[in-house]
């Protein structure tokens, strides 16, 4: 079973309970504005540049047999014309040329997220993250279900867009989910993402019936989800389904500003990330309607 | 209360008295743990009520880690901090005073009664509020002179030491010229300094480049001695009990014995001095203690405190030496806390009079040439406590005393004393919280050592296994046994680095041009990589045998010269042997010398195999003119060897296991030799901060590192900015290299930023890889917490900080890679959380 994958972070502290390694399958069908891993939505590979190593010394340029290179200072990548050979990234004698992912056998990468189980003690484990990991529910769940035969805790990280059954049969190998709710009105969602919210408030309820570890997890972009509204709007829903929800809200994370530079687009969210007092009146929303599981971290 | 305890009816009683529970049930409830751990402290609290064993009730380790910082304590540390550091010349004044006086009687002899004249004639001073008193001089932190040990560098040094670049003093005019005038003359070729230079001067310059022979100039420090049997005994009991071995001795042992008998009436002198002094001053309780400690054992946790600290002093005006360590305080200390606790003494009074005694352990500082200074920054004098670890039965050793030091530490952040604690796999939960809270205040302390790894690597250099359970710390992170060894851990230092240059440049220094090596062929000339390890290795032996001539000769003059009855005394078993430590007296001789450095030598060797050998990437003269140019005009090829080999610190088989076959390599040879006293010769890894000065001597490297740049920290750390891949993937490399082999001390260094330690969570996750770190079997790691600072210099200097990462939830960023806007929002939150 193989499947498409662009990072493997070890000593993840925030992507779940304990020390974790993390990771992140390439590919997703929602297109938010803020992605902060954009090398993973698309499931295909390609050559990126990596910020700040370049030192200009042409190699790529003058090796690419496609033509693809182009000329210096900048020595642009013409994905067109890539055939993703990777001799420029064979050459690069600094490392700054790279593929943003790779394709991996599930075997053989469970057993390099099980190479950290030293660390995981009792609360830690191995989380699937993305992208959108439901994108490749199959590869996932071979992934996952090694990692369990091993005795190690799971959990996975979903924006939760994809069909109910995809999700249903990848929870017998799931001990958390982490799902996000970005956007409760739909018509606001598919401006946001691309998508309507109907499959994705519909397979939260799901995992609400199912009993799972559950944890809530609603992103706070200025601009577009970080409105009182809108959290009072989700807070609420969760409430609805489960007054017990654990809940935790994820401040906008401005570093990937970095990444799209490096992709050579442009990264739509001003703003920067809220101050400790601007998420504090956040989670009191999320008090004021009646959620009192809150995860703050 | 004569003989309290041993530290093994210390341990029983903690069992006894149901604290291993109570610890337990204290974390669980803290981290919200689970029900039955919360049925067990309440059970353990009931069966304490009920029997009335346990000196206080409940949650005390939370009692412990809500005490407020003494204010008296804030007072005396700002004072102490405020006094300007000056050079002394009293006690040299006498020491050589005495010495002309007794010309033509045995060195320990003599030495004693410099011991001794010292003691009764050094002026002595108590600060109105001190709780602890003592100390070697009278201005605190002075840089003491020794001109028996070293005196011709002072004369050369004198002027620069207020202005040096590193560890400065303020000196007076006419102790310059007195010095010069009264002192020096007379030791000129007589000082340990100046005949190790005329009897060993050009073997030492002739291996400079490659080994660092240390001790040369100042007397044996690095000692754990047997605090507990001061404790018991004290000045007058040790005195009586030389002077009935002199009655049945003969021969050297007469001299011995004598020479003991005469330090101890001198420290007994001096223990009465401040009893006098104090109640001149009106100080009651100081006075009462100073007196009762001259001549009775100390009975009270204040007097033991106090008893402590006189015999440290006492040992630094001996040996003006790097590093008498206190070692398991929180074992043998115990009773006497349990005992006063019983008699109404309260926390918050323990934890006064510890922290008198924290702040003391920074009045005496080390004065160092400047070279010394620079391999050693920051007067490291090394009082190394360690807390926790085992009893002797392999149980869990941590205790009150144990939190209260590190409550003590948490509120001093001073270098000294220097904490370690010791964590092994039944370490309990909260212990490890505990020091992780300290941890993250920023310190870098305590430093964390293993059990698991240092006890069987102890046991297999001959150490017994109850002295292994016992061990302690000396100075920075050398081991040793608790109060019986000589460990000479820093011997010497074998820079590993330079003598692969030599090998790849035909012995050839590639600095000076001078040849300094085997005359084996250079890079070019090797066909295969074997060929290349085979000239390396005939390089490392060649140093090493003349290296260790140099050390035994150092010995020698150490033995002849500077014998130590006080030291003597307090190390088991010179007594019974009637030998000076310096003679092999001591139950275990050790000597170490430190392999520096692994991760260049791995990470340089690594990319040679893989580029040259067998990719063929780069041209074997490619890479020499490279390396011989500092790689001038060839800026591509010193990127080819950052970016395109393995690097040590990434979990990476291929490099790791380099470096861990060359440090093996190091060791068993080293090991097949012989010291002076007789005992083995041990490797360490570690530098402190030889890593710069170290590097100075070394040209470019294969590992990409730049002419006279640092070599890697610490000891067993990656280059700085080449481990890309996380602490755990550092940590699983460093765990391929041999601790078993590295007995005489391992140093590894993790930077963390502070943000980790402010949530409960994270300071669970910390415990987690603390644990880790165990099962992994490495010897030792202390942890950096970055500050605003560092951050700062990692935006002006991305090379050296390429690891350092900051997380977010499902998201890693390398803070190098980052645009400059946001590398300032991350250092504004630093700063900010900082606070």
């Amino acid at each position: 079973m193989k499947g498409v994958v662009f990072d493997v972070k070890r000593f993840a502290v925030h992507d779940g309970e304990g020390i974790r390694t993390t990771l992140f399958l390439k590919g997703c069908a929602l297109r938010c504005a803020w992605c902060q891993n954009p090398e993973g939505l698309d499931v295909g590979v390609r050559v990126w540049r990596r910020p700040g190593r370049c030192v200009g010394c042409g190699l790529c340029h003058v090796t690419c047999a496609c033509r693809a290179v182009g000329a210096g200072p900048t020595y642009a990548i013409d994905p067109e014309k890539c055939v993703r050979c990777g001799e420029c990234v064979r050459v690069c004698p600094t490392g700054a040329l790279a593929f943003d992912g790779w394709t991996v056998d599930a075997q053989e990468i469970s057993e390099q997220l099980l190479r950290d189980r030293v660390f995981f003690g009792a609360r830690g484990g191995v989380t699937l993250s993305g992208g959108e990991v439901l994108c490749q529910a199959e590869f996932a769940r071979a992934v996952l279900a090694h990692v369990k035969r091993a005795g190690v805790d799971t959990a996975i990280e979903t924006a939760l867009y994809a069909p109910q059954s995809t999700l249903e049969a990848l929870l017998p190998v799931v001990d958390h989910v982490i799902a996000d709710i970005k956007c409760l009105d739909d018509a606001a969602h598919r401006r946001m993402t691309g998508q309507g919210n109907a499959q994705i408030l519909a397979n939260y309820a799901f995992l609400v019936r199912s009993g799972v570890d559950l944890l809530l997890r609603i992103p706070l972009i200025p601009g577009y989800t970080a409105t009182d509204s809108n959290v009072r709007a989700i807070a609420r829903h969760a409430h609805s389904l489960c007054p017990d929800a654990r809940v935790e809200l994820i401040n906008y994370n401005p570093l990937c500003k970095g990444k799209y530079a490096a992709r050579e687009a442009d990264y739509p969210v001003a703003g920067s990330a809220l101050t400790d007092a601007q998420l504090e009146a956040f989670y009191a929303v999320l008090r004021e309607e009646g959620l009192h599981n809150l995860v703050r971290d | 209360m004569a003989g309290t305890g041993t530290g093994m009816d210390l341990a029983e009683r903690g069992r006894r008295s149901g604290m291993t529970q109570g610890r337990l049930g204290a974390a669980a409830r803290k981290t919200g743990g689970d029900a039955g751990l919360e049925e067990n402290l309440r059970d353990s609290c009931q069966a304490s009520r009920e029997t009335g064993e346990r000196p206080w009730e409940g949650d005390w380790i939370e009692r412990i880690s809500d005490l407020p910082c003494p204010e008296l304590i804030g007072r005396l540390k700002k004072r102490m901090l405020e006094e300007t550091r000056y050079v002394s010349i009293e006690q040299a004044r006498i020491t050589t005073r005495v010495t002309k006086d007794h010309l033509g009687k045995p060195r320990a002899i003599v030495r004693a009664l410099c011991l001794a004249a010292a003691l009764e004639q050094m002026s002595i001073r108590i600060d109105p509020e001190e709780l602890i008193v003592g100390n070697r001089t009278a201005g605190v932190r002075a840089g003491v002179v020794s001109p028996d040990t070293g005196s011709a560098w002072v004369d050369r040094a004198f002027e620069t030491l207020p202005t040096r670049a590193q560890d400065r003093f303020e000196v007076y005019e006419a102790d310059i010229r007195a010095f010069r005038e009264d002192l020096l003359p007379y030791w000129r070729g007589r000082s340990l300094e100046d005949q190790v230079r005329s009897s060993l001067g050009d073997a030492i310059d002739e291996i400079a480049q490659v080994v660092k022979i240390n001790q040369t100039d100042h007397s044996q420090g690095h000692i754990c001695p047997n605090v507990q049997k001061w404790l018991t005994q004290g000045p007058s009991g040790l005195a009586r009990e030389a002077e009935a071995m002199l009655a049945r001795a003969d021969g050297e042992a007469r001299v011995f014995y004598e020479s003991v008998a005469i330090a101890m009436r001198g420290a007994r002198a001096f223990l009465l001095r401040y009893a006098r002094l104090a109640s001149d001053q009106g100080m009651k309780k100081v006075a009462d203690n100073c007196a009762h400690l001259a001549d009775h054992p100390a009975e009270t946790f204040y007097q033991a405190l106090q008893s402590t600290w006189f015999l440290f002093v006492i040992l630094q005006m001996e040996g003006n030496a790097s590093s008498f360590s206190p070692g398991r305080m929180d074992q043998y200390l115990y009773p006497y806390f349990e005992k006063s606790v019983g008699a109404g003494m309260t926390l918050p009074e323990a934890l006064e009079w510890t922290e008198a005694l924290f702040l003391k352990f920074n009045q005496v500082v080390y004065l160092r040439n400047a070279q010394s200074a620079r391999y050693f920054a920051g007067f490291p004098i090394g009082f190394n406590v360690a807390i926790g670890g085992q009893t002797e039965d392999g149980r869990d050793a941590s205790n009150a005393l144990s939190y209260l030091f590190l409550q003590a530490q948490a509120h001093l952040g001073l270098p000294q004393p220097n904490l370690s604690c010791r964590v092994f796999a039944g370490s309990p939960q909260a212990l490890l919280e505990a020091c992780s809270r300290v941890i993250g205040l920023g310190s870098g302390m305590p430093q964390l050592f293993n059990d698991e790894a240092v006890i069987p690597a102890l046991v297999s250099h001959g150490v017994s296994r109850a002295d292994a359970l016992n061990y302690a710390i000396v100075g920075c992170v050398e081991l040793t046994t608790q109060g019986s060894s000589l460990g000479l851990s820093d011997a010497a230092m074998f820079n590993l680095v330079k003598v692969l240059e030599l090998t790849l440049n035909d012995g050839i220094d590639m600095l000076s041009g001078k040849a300094i090596g085997l005359k084996l062929g250079t890079l070019a000339d090797y066909a295969r990589y074997e060929d290349l390890e085979d000239a390396y290795r005939r390089q490392i032996d060649a140093f090493m045998d003349k290296m260790v001539c140099c050390v035994n000769g150092v010995e020698e003059l150490h033995a002849a010269l500077l014998p130590t009855p006080f030291l003597s005394a307090v190390v088991d078993d010179c007594m019974a042997r009637g030998q000076d430590v310096t003679q092999g007296g001591a139950h275990y001789n050790f000597a170490g010398v430190q392999a520096i450095q692994v991760a260049n030598v791995a990470d340089s060797l690594a990319a040679i195999k893989k580029l040259v050998y067998e990719e063929g990437q780069i041209a074997p003269e490619a890479l020499l003119a490279a390396l011989r140019s500092d790689f001038a005009g060839d800026a591509l090829m010193r990127e080819r060897l950052l970016n395109r080999a393995p690097k040590y610190g990434n979990d990476l088989m291929y490099v790791d296991e380099i470096g861990a076959k060359w440090a093996t390599y190091f060791a068993e040879r080293l090991e097949k030799y012989r010291n002076r006293r007789g005992g083995c010769y041990q490797m360490g890894l570690y530098t402190v901060s030889a890593h710069v000065p170290m590097g100075q001597n070394v040209a470019a490297s294969a590992d990409g590192r730049r002419a006279r740049e640092p070599l890697a920290d610490g000891g067993v750390s990656a280059m700085y900015g080449r481990d890309q891949s996380g602490p755990t993937a550092l940590l699983h490399s460093v765990a391929r290299l041999p601790f078993h082999l590295a007995s005489n001390g391992a140093l590894l260094n993790m930077k963390f930023l502070p943000q980790f330690f402010k949530t409960e969570s994270g300071i669970r996750k910390f415990t987690d890889m603390i644990r880790a770190f165990s099962r992994l079997g490495i010897s030792h790691v202390q942890f950096n917490v970055l500050s605003e600072q560092d951050l700062i210099a990692a935006q002006r200097d991305p090379e050296k900080y390429r690891g350092l990462t900051v997380r977010v939830a499902g998201y890693t960023a390398y803070f190098t890679e980052l645009a400059p806007d946001l590398q300032c929002e991350i250092i504004a939150r630093t700063a900010y959380e900082g606070v």
